[in-house]
C-alpha cells in the first residue's frame, strides 16, 4: 500500500528488477522453428550445430534417395554440449561420448506418406522392429527402455529409448520421438543420444530436453 | 503586500521545473513497449519463461535501453538544469548561439530546409517502420511497401470505399466550397500607379507611408516602434478606393491579395472559417516569401458585425422633402440636405436605425478574421513546437509576418468595433470628394481619352459647378457627353454636351410633360421666386440651373452649388436658406392673391427643420442652451412653463416651437418684402424659364442683370415695356388660375433686339 502512494518507488521497482533480471543468462537455449511450429529446449551453453552443415554432410551422401530426403527438410539443427562435434557426428551412428541432440523435420515423400506407421516412425534410425522380434539374427543386442504413443496438437507418434551394442562397439542409448502430422504431410523427428555410460549419467537432463520437444504446427 | 508576476522564461535562472509524469513518461512508455514485446515473444515460443524472455527482450532490443539511456540522460539534463542556475545559464547560452546560427539563414529558407529535413524523416521513419514488418533492410522494405500495397488493394479498395464514399462527399464539397473569391497578383501584374489616383493626395501620401514601412520595416522597428499593420479607406462611393487599392498593388513590389466582397458568404458553417484560415496561411507564406504582402478586402461591410447596435443605417435622400413637387432639398448645401435627412431617419429610427447589425459573411467567419489578424503569436510548425521542446530549447516565435491589410467601405458604421481597433486596423482614411484641383486633375484626365473642345477655363469651372463629382461620376458624365455628342452626329464633345450631360445625370431625363398654360407659370413663378431669392440673398451658394421641366420626382427646381470648399456655415447663411425656401409660399401668396399650392410643403419641411437647428442646436435663436443636450438629459426646452416675469422674460421663455415659428413668420414676411420689391424680376424669370424651360445658372443671372447667358439673352428683361408685357401676361393668367380656363393672352415672345 505504501509502494502505491509513491509511484516513483514503484516505477524504480520496477526498473530495478528488469535490469537486475536482464543482466543474468537465460536458463536455457531456446531452438525454435517458429514458422513450422516446432520447439525445444538444450542447456544454455550447448553448442548449436547448424542446420545448413548438416544438409550439406547429408548431401555428400550416397545412400538412395538421400538426395531427394534432404531435400524435403523443413528444418534441422543439432546441439552437443561438445563443441567438436559436427555434422558427421550427427549423421552417422556412432555412439557419441557426449550427448547429442539432433532435430529434423521434413516433409513426407509421396511413397512415405500411404506406408507411414508407429512402427515405420520407431524404425526411423535403426530397424528397431525387427531387431525387437529376433527375426534377424546379425542384430545387435537390444534393449527398449521405454516406448509410449506421444499426441501433440497437431502431430501423433511414438516416443522409444532403447540401448543397443554393435560388435566392438560401446554400447549406446537413443530416445527418439517421431511424430507424423495429423494430415500426414510432415514428419517431426527429434533424437537425443549418447553412450549408455553417458545417458545413464545424463538421464534426467536427457529426459527433460526429449519431453520439451513441442509442435504446435503452422501458424 | 507586493503581487509579482510569473517571471518570464527569459527572466528565469533555472529550468522551470518539471511534473512527476512530465519526467517519467518517456520511461514509463519505453518500458511498455519493452512488456508489449516481451509478452509478444511468449506468445510466440510456449516453451519461454519470464526470465528469459526479460533477458532475451535485453539482448535483442537493446536499442530501446538506449533510447532508455538517453530519455534518461536527458531527464538529468533537465533536472540538473532545474537546481543549478550556472548549468542552466551555460546551455541557455549555447542554445542562443544554435539559435543565431539558425538565423544565418532568411526565414524562407529555414522554411524551406525544415520542409526538407521533415520529408526526410517520414521517409526514414516509413522505412523503419516498414523494415521491420518485412524483416529486410529499411531501404529495400521501401521499395517493397508499394508492391504490397498493390497486393493487398483489392482488399483495402473494398474496405475504403466505403468510408471514402462517406467521407469523400463532404470532403470535396468543403473543399470546393473553401475555394475561390481570392486572386493573388504578383509584382508587374497591374500597371495602376498613385499617378493614375488624382484628387485625393492626402489619402495617397499616407498610403505611401504604409507602403514604405512595408518595403523597409527595420527603419520603424529599430527606434521600438511597429509597422502599422491594417488601413481601413471609407468614404462616398466612387471617390477611388479601390482604384487606390489597385495602385498600391501596382506601387509595391510585394504580391497583393484580393478578396472579393462575397468571399466569406457560406453555406455551411465552418466553410468561412475555412476560407479565412486558408487565406491567411497563404498571406504568411506569401509574407515569408517575398518578405511582405498586402491584402484587400474590397466592400469591408460585407463582413458584417456581431450584431452590436451601430449609429444607424446608410443615409440616403429618400427624405419626403425631396420628393416634393418643387425638389426642396435640392437648392440645399449638402451639409444642410444631411442634417435634414438624419433628422428624419432620427424620428423613423425604429426602421431605419437599429435594425442594423448582423448580417454580412457571419457564422464565425468575423471572429475567425478578427483572430487571424491579431491572435496570439503562437509557435507554430512540427519542428518548432515538438522537436525543438524536445530537445528542451523554446520553441522560436513567429518570425514577424509582414502582411498590410487593406480594408475598403462606403459603410464604416456597419463594421465591427473590434475590427477598427489599432492593431488591426491602426489608420482610417477617410477618402472623401476630390478636391477642387483632383477634380480639375480627373476631368483633365478623362477628357484626354477624347476629342473635345473644352477650354481650361471650362474645365476650372465645371470642376468649381460639380462639388460632389467623385472619379466614377466625372467617367460617367464625360462619357454621357460624349454620347449625346456622337449622336448628335458630331465626335468631339462642347461645353454644351458637357452641360447637358450633367443635367441628365444630376436629374435624369425630363419627362415631356406638356403643362398646361396657367400651371406652367405657376410653376415657373414658383421656381422664379425661389430663383430671385436665391440670387439676392444667398451670397454663399451660386445657382446651378433653374428648370421647370418636370422629372420624375419633381415639378421644377432651381438648385445651387458652393462656389468653394466651405466647412463652416453662419446664422446669415441659414437664414439666407430659409428664405429662398419661403420665398415660394411667399411668391406665390403675393402673385397669386393670397392663394398657395401643395407644392410648398417640401419647402417648408426644410425651412422648419433649418429654423429648428438653429433655434435649439447652433445658437442662432434667442437662447443659449443646446435642445439636443436637453433632449438627452431630460431637462426639457426652455419656455413653455412657469410664471412670467417681466416681457424680456417672457420672451425668452418662450416654448421653442413657438420661437421657431415666430421666426419663421418674420423671415416669411421678409420674403415678402423682398419679392414685392423684385416683383419685375421674378415674373421676368418666370417668363424666361416658361420660355426656355431650363437654364443654367449663368442664364438666371442674364436675365436678372439684363446681359447674355450661355442660352438666354437677358437684355429684353431690362426694358421696361418687356416687363409691362410680362405682367399683363400675369394677370390674365392669374384670372385663368382662378377661373380655370385658358388665359386669354398667350406668353409673349422676344426677340433679341426687342
Amino acid at each position: 500500500m505504501k509502494i502505491a502512494k509513491h509511484p516513483a518507488r514503484l516505477l524504480a521497482g520496477i526498473l530495478a528488477a528488469l535490469l537486475v533480471t536482464g543482466c543474468g543468462i537465460p536458463s536455457q537455449k531456446y531452438a525454435a522453428d517458429k514458422k513450422h511450429g516446432v520447439y525445444f529446449t538444450v542447456p544454455y551453453k550447448w553448442h548449436e550445430i547448424s542446420g545448413a552443415s548438416i544438409g550439406k554432410r547429408e548431401l555428400l551422401s550416397t545412400t538412395t534417395g538421400a538426395a531427394e530426403r534432404a531435400a524435403s527438410v523443413l528444418w534441422q539443427e543439432a546441439f552437443s554440449p561438445n563443441s567438436h562435434y559436427g555434422p558427421t557426428d550427427v549423421l552417422n551412428l556412432k555412439a557419441p561420448s557426449s550427448p547429442l541432440v539432433y532435430v529434423r523435420v521434413r516433409t513426407l515423400l509421396p511413397d512415405e506418406v500411404g506406408v507411414v506407421s508407429y512402427n515405420s516412425l520407431r524404425n526411423i534410425i535403426v530397424p528397431l522392429t525387427t531387431w525387437a522380434s529376433g527375426a534377424d539374427s546379425t542384430a545387435p543386442l537390444l534393449d527398449v527402455l521405454d516406448d509410449r504413443e506421444i499426441i501433440q496438437k497437431i502431430a501423433r507418434g511414438v516416443r522409444t529409448i532403447y540401448s543397443f551394442t554393435e560388435a566392438g562397439k560401446s554400447p549406446q542409448t537413443i530416445n527418439q520421438t517421431a511424430l507424423v502430422s495429423d494430415d500426414r504431410s510432415t514428419i517431426y523427428v527429434l533424437i537425443v543420444r549418447c553412450t549408455t555410460v553417458c545417458y545413464n549419467k545424463n538421464e534426467k537432463l536427457l529426459n527433460k530436453i526429449s519431453d520439451s520437444f513441442t509442435v504446435r504446427g503452422t501458424r | 503586500m507586493t503581487e509579482s508576476s510569473r517571471p518570464r522564461d527569459t527572466d528565469r535562472k533555472t529550468r522551470i521545473h518539471l511534473s512527476f509524469y512530465d519526467r517519467v513518461k518517456f520511461l514509463i512508455f519505453f518500458t511498455i513497449v519493452f512488456v508489449v514485446l516481451m509478452w509478444a515473444e511468449m506468445a510466440d515460443n510456449p516453451l519461454l519463461n519470464i526470465h528469459d524472455a526479460v533477458i532475451d527482450g535485453f539482448h535483442k532490443r537493446w536499442w530501446l535501453f538506449a533510447l532508455f539511456g538517453l530519455e534518461t540522460i536527458r531527464q538529468l539534463h533537465f533536472l540538473t538544469a532545474e537546481i543549478a542556475a550556472p548549468y542552466h545559464g551555460v546551455w541557455q547560452k549555447y542554445f542562443a548561439g544554435i539559435d543565431r546560427l539558425i538565423h544565418k539563414f532568411s526565414d524562407w529558407n529555414r522554411y524551406r530546409l525544415s520542409r526538407v529535413a521533415k520529408a526526410i524523416l517520414t521517409v526514414v521513419l516509413l522505412a523503419v517502420v516498414l523494415g521491420a514488418i518485412y524483416k529486410e533492410t529499411p531501404v529495400r522494405a521501401l521499395f517493397l511497401a508499394p508492391k504490397a500495397l498493390w497486393s493487398a488493394l483489392p482488399l483495402l479498395a473494398q474496405l475504403l470505399f466505403g468510408v471514402f464514399f462517406v467521407v469523400i462527399q463532404f470532403v470535396a464539397m468543403f473543399w470546393f466550397l473553401s475555394r475561390g473569391g481570392i486572386d493573388t497578383y504578383f509584382p508587374d501584374d497591374i500597371r495602376t500607379r498613385f499617378s493614375d489616383v488624382w484628387g485625393q493626395d492626402h489619402v495617397l501620401n499616407r498610403i505611401r507611408e504604409n507602403l514604405l514601412f512595408l518595403e523597409s520595416p527595420e527603419e520603424i522597428e529599430k527606434h521600438g516602434g511597429y509597422v502599422p499593420g491594417g488601413i481601413l479607406l471609407w468614404g462616398p462611393p466612387g471617390t477611388g478606393k479601390t482604384l487606390m487599392a489597385e495602385s498600391m498593388a501596382g506601387e509595391t513590389g510585394k504580391p497583393f491579395v484580393f478578396v472579393d466582397p462575397g468571399a466569406f458568404n457560406n453555406m455551411f458553417f465552418g466553410v468561412g472559417v475555412l476560407k479565412v484560415k486558408g487565406l491567411f496561411r497563404k498571406l504568411r507564406k506569401l509574407a515569408l516569401r517575398y518578405g511582405g504582402v498586402v491584402v484587400f478586402f474590397d466592400e469591408a461591410d460585407a463582413l458584417g458585425n456581431r450584431g452590436i447596435s451601430t449609429t444607424g443605417g446608410r443615409f440616403s435622400n429618400d427624405s419626403s422633402i425631396f420628393s416634393t413637387p418643387c425638389h426642396g432639398g435640392n437648392y440645399l448645401s449638402e451639409p444642410a440636405s444631411s442634417l435634414i435627412t438624419q433628422a428624419r431617419l432620427k424620428q423613423d429610427s425604429f426602421v431605419a436605425g437599429t435594425a442594423m447589425g448582423g448580417g454580412g459573411a457571419g457564422m464565425g467567419t468575423l471572429q475567425a478574421l478578427l483572430t487571424e489578424l491579431s491572435g496570439l503569436k503562437k509557435p507554430r510548425g512540427f519542428f518548432n513546437r515538438i522537436v525543438r521542446r524536445t530537445l528542451g530549447m523554446r520553441p522560436k516565435n513567429p518570425p514577424k509576418y509582414r502582411i498590410l491589410v487593406v480594408m475598403a467601405t462606403n459603410m464604416p458604421e456597419a463594421l465591427d468595433e473590434a475590427l477598427l481597433r489599432p492593431g488591426r486596423i491602426d489608420r482610417m482614411y477617410r477618402v472623401g470628394y476630390p478636391s477642387k484641383a483632383g477634380r480639375v486633375r480627373t476631368y483633365e484626365g478623362y477628357l484626354a481619352k477624347v476629342s473635345h473642345s473644352l477650354s481650361s477655363e471650362e474645365i476650372d469651372k465645371l470642376a468649381t459647378i460639380t462639388p460632389y463629382a467623385t472619379g466614377a461620376t466625372i467617367k460617367d458624365t464625360i462619357n454621357e457627353a460624349l454620347i449625346m455628342a456622337i449622336r448628335h452626329g458630331r465626335d468631339s464633345i462642347s461645353w454644351a454636351d458637357i452641360i447637358r450631360a450633367k443635367q441628365l445625370k444630376e436629374l435624369g431625363p425630363a419627362e415631356d410633360v406638356e403643362y398646361i398654360e396657367r400651371e406652367r407659370h405657376a410653376v415657373a413663378v414658383h421656381e422664379a421666386c425661389h430663383g430671385v431669392m436665391a440670387y439676392l440673398v444667398r451670397h454663399h451658394m451660386s445657382i446651378d440651373l433653374a428648370t421647370i421641366e418636370k422629372g420624375s420626382d419633381y415639378l421644377g427646381m432651381v438648385a445651387s452649388i458652393p462656389p468653394d470648399d466651405q466647412f463652416t456655415r453662419w446664422r446669415t447663411e441659414y437664414e439666407a436658406d430659409i428664405l429662398v425656401s419661403l420665398a415660394s409660399l411667399a411668391g406665390e401668396r403675393l402673385f397669386f392673391d393670397g392663394d398657395n399650392s401643395s407644392g410648398v410643403s417640401g419647402d417648408l419641411e426644410s425651412a422648419t427643420t433649418i429654423a429648428s437647428f438653429m433655434e435649439g442646436h447652433w445658437g442662432m435663436g434667442s437662447t443659449v442652451s443646446s435642445h439636443a443636450s436637453n433632449r438627452r438629459f431630460e431637462v426639457g426646452a426652455p419656455g413653455g412653463g412657469g410664471k412670467p416675469k417681466d416681457d424680456g422674460v417672457k420672451e425668452l421663455r418662450r416654448a421653442l416651437s413657438d420661437r421657431i415659428e415666430d421666426n419663421l413668420s418674420t423671415l416669411l414676411d421678409k420674403a415678402e418684402e423682398i419679392l414685392v420689391t423684385n416683383r419685375g424680376k421674378v415674373l421676368s424669370l418666370a417668363h424666361a424659364l416658361e420660355t426656355h424651360k431650363t437654364m443654367s445658372g449663368e442664364d438666371v443671372i442674364a436675365v436678372m442683370e439684363g446681359g447674355v447667358g450661355p442660352l438666354v439673352n437677358g437684355q429684353p428683361y431690362s426694358r421696361a415695356e418687356n416687363v409691362e408685357l410680362i405682367e399683363r401676361y400675369h394677370e390674365a393668367a392669374l384670372r385663368a388660375h382662378k377661373a380655370h380656363e385658358k388665359p386669354d393672352i398667350s406668353i409673349p415672345v422676344f426677340s433679341a433686339s426687342s
